[in-house]
């Protein structure tokens, strides 16, 4: 084999005829015969089948490469492997009288593979895993505790101090987490108050209870809906985009080169988010409370007739103020768990893109566990305070 | 039929981004066998140029022949086909950061063949192993690696499908000095090894005085000379005198002279 006559079978896909490896063994001359393009794109068939093939009778059997058009260091490991099956069979064949460039070939592979027997990759076993996971969700929880310490005892001082707080960058959170999220939470909303108006609707009208639709939908609006739907948003949109925004800029070396600076990470990156966030998210909450309201109020009047004027003036004589405020006393702690969830996991992205795309996933599924679950702990001691 | 003793060739290529030119009638081949060095000062066109050879990227005007094939000719699915058999280990690394080393290397086999698991993962350790990496890096992932190491593996990728074309972007750049000069030996013995020509782009001076056969030197949006180091050295033109005469052009060619 020539170096030329290599590239011009090996290179030029377009142009030439493609013969695989093959491999014959023919019993006259005793010779194992190769032939083909031993190259890796076309040695597929044969390595599925060449421990099928019939064995040489003796051990006297002599290797022949002089059809080969082309070999790589793919095809010449495949040889290696064909020529170590015949060894482990007791039929040895005699490779010496190879070309130069083939004998080469084999021997950079047999001083390669000599030397060591591979290493296998060890795939842990279930119990191994499931011990894994299981300390790693304990730490979890309590690295998220620590993180939650770390950062309110970096940033609790600096409260104190509240001209060092940076104003244009919690006006700049506010914007993007509250104003660009009116539209989306507003249609959501909306449509909740419909939903649950034209579903509780039909039931009360069976009872000539229509009037109560107001209860219905104002009740459920703000203790509950309100809040919940907008943090539930908020946590997809928002806390996503902090995990990856912080995330990348873990991958960046960006977080190391603030430490580095002598600029505290938290104080940056995550005090504006934080304090951004919970000023905006009881305006988000209050804004979808009132559109679902609204929503409800249109249904109401078009399909039960209570009108406009009745539903807007029995809803202050019906409903208690604690309602507006048991709804809204939770959106800050929301706030709260929304934009330390996305931080924390953006601050504990390590090396790859991939853990960036992991940790956005996490922090929205962690955001609304903890959201819902924080939900409903408020439920329980609001109902032991009567409220 | 005779054979074409280029490679490659790139003839009278211009890029134009809008209204900035980066090359006007740029004409660069590369011998069979060969190690030729891409060199010029930062912002002459080196990335641009390799981006367009491993067909990345489309030169404004202008041919571009690999293999005895001309490029512009070439639909989609076959310019496809051809990168694949290009080898190109970028500055970085490029290693995909969500695969372990041997699974970065696998991936072209993956792709491009249908080989058996047991082949393709001997073919991974082979190419490893060649790169100069110990097979206990071969389960590590990508942020595990060094500089150096990442370096090998890039090469280990680039060479998984036994390319007779290596592109290699700065192949020596934040390696230390012992790490650069055992990557160009290795360079060099797999080049003899595996039969390889070898483009590369370098501002690595010992490199460019040890490896390369010849050195293209871009300036004036095009090149202005190709020819060995030494040759280009003793050229007459303000901007290769500039770049030749620099101290540590000197050093390294002190260094090349010197017996090993």
């Amino acid at each position: 084999m020539s170096s030329s006559a290599s590239y011009t079978s090996g290179s030029a896909p377009a142009t030439v005829a493609v013969m695989p490896a093959t491999l014959k063994l023919d019993p006259e001359t005793q010779q194992v015969c190769c032939e083909g393009n031993w190259t890796v794109y076309h040695l597929a068939p044969l390595d599925r089948r060449f421990r099928d093939l019939p064995l040489p009778d003796d051990i006297r059997w002599q290797l022949n490469t002089q059809a080969v058009h082309d070999m790589d260091t793919a095809g010449a490991l495949l040889l290696f492997r064909i020529l170590e099956h015949y060894r482990a069979h007791n039929k040895a064949v005699d490779s010496k009288r190879l070309p130069h460039a083939h004998r080469a070939l084999l021997e950079l592979i047999q001083r390669r593979f000599a030397e060591q027997q591979l290493a296998d990759e060890q795939k842990p076993g279930i119990l191994e895993r499931l011990g894994k996971s299981s300390v790693k969700i304990l730490f979890g929880a309590a690295d998220f505790l620590s993180f939650i310490g770390e950062f309110t005892l970096d940033t609790l001082p600096r409260l104190l101090r509240p001209w060092q707080i940076r104003g244009r960058q919690i006006i700049a959170e506010i914007y993007k987490a509250g104003v660009s999220a009116l539209p989306i939470v507003g249609l959501l909303a909306f449509l909740m108050g419909v939903v649950i108006a034209y579903q509780g609707g039909i039931p009360l009208e069976q009872y000539g209870a229509n009037i109560f639709l107001v209860e219905l939908v104002a009740i459920t609006m703000l203790r509950e809906m309100g809040p919940l739907l907008t943090a539930i948003i908020v946590a997809g949109r928002t806390g996503s985009a902090y995990a990856a925004q912080i995330g990348t800029m873990r991958i960046t070396d960006e977080i190391d080169a603030l430490r580095s600076l002598g600029v505290s990470q938290y104080e940056v990156l995550a005090l504006p988010k934080l304090i951004g966030l919970i000023v905006a998210l009881p305006l988000l909450s209050l804004f979808a409370t009132a559109v679902g309201i609204f929503g409800g109020m249109l249904i109401a009047d078009s399909l039960f007739g209570v009108d406009y004027q009745t539903f807007l003036r029995r809803m202050p004589e019906s409903l208690a103020n604690s309602h507006f405020w048991v709804g809204m006393i939770k959106t800050p702690i929301f706030a709260c768990i929304i934009a330390l969830t996305g931080c924390y996991y953006g601050f504990r992205v390590e090396g790859s893109a991939e853990s960036v795309g992991r940790a956005t996933t996490v922090s929205v599924v962690q955001g609304i566990f903890l959201v819902i679950t924080a939900d409903a702990l408020f439920s329980i001691v609001f109902s032991m305070l009567d409220l | 039929m005779p054979i074409n003793p280029h490679v490659l060739e790139a003839l009278d290529i211009e890029t134009r981004f809008g209204e900035q030119v980066v090359h006007r009638d740029l004409t660069l081949t590369v011998r069979r066998g060969e190690t030729l060095a891409i060199v010029g000062s930062s912002g002459s066109g080196k990335t641009v140029l390799l981006r367009e050879l491993i067909l990345l990227a489309k030169p404004s005007r202008g041919r571009i022949r690999l293999f005895d094939t001309d490029v512009n000719a070439l639909s989609e699915p076959e310019l496809i086909r051809l990168r694949s058999r290009l080898g190109v280990m970028f500055q970085h690394g490029a290693l995909f950061t969500s695969l372990t080393v041997r699974e970065n290397i696998d991936f072209p086999l993956r792709e491009h063949t249908a080989l058996g698991p047991a082949l393709r993962r001997d073919i991974a350790l082979l190419k490893l192993e060649l790169a100069g990496l110990p097979a206990s890096a071969a389960n590590k992932y990508p942020d595990e690696l060094s500089g150096g190491m990442i370096k090998r593996a890039a090469l280990a990728r680039a060479l998984a499908l036994d390319p007779k074309l290596l592109f290699l972007d700065e192949p020596t750049s934040g390696l230390d000095p012992v790490g650069a000069a055992d990557f160009d030996d290795l360079i060099m013995e797999l080049k003899t090894l595996l039969d390889l020509t070898i483009v590369m782009v370098t501002h690595d001076p010992d490199s460019l005085w040890r490896i390369a056969d010849r050195v293209a030197f871009l300036g004036e949006k095009k090149v202005l000379q190709v020819a060995p180091a030494a040759e280009l050295a003793r050229i007459d033109h303000p901007d290769i005198r500039a770049y030749f005469h620099g101290k540590r052009m000197q050093q390294a060619q002190e260094r090349a002279w010197k017996p090993a």
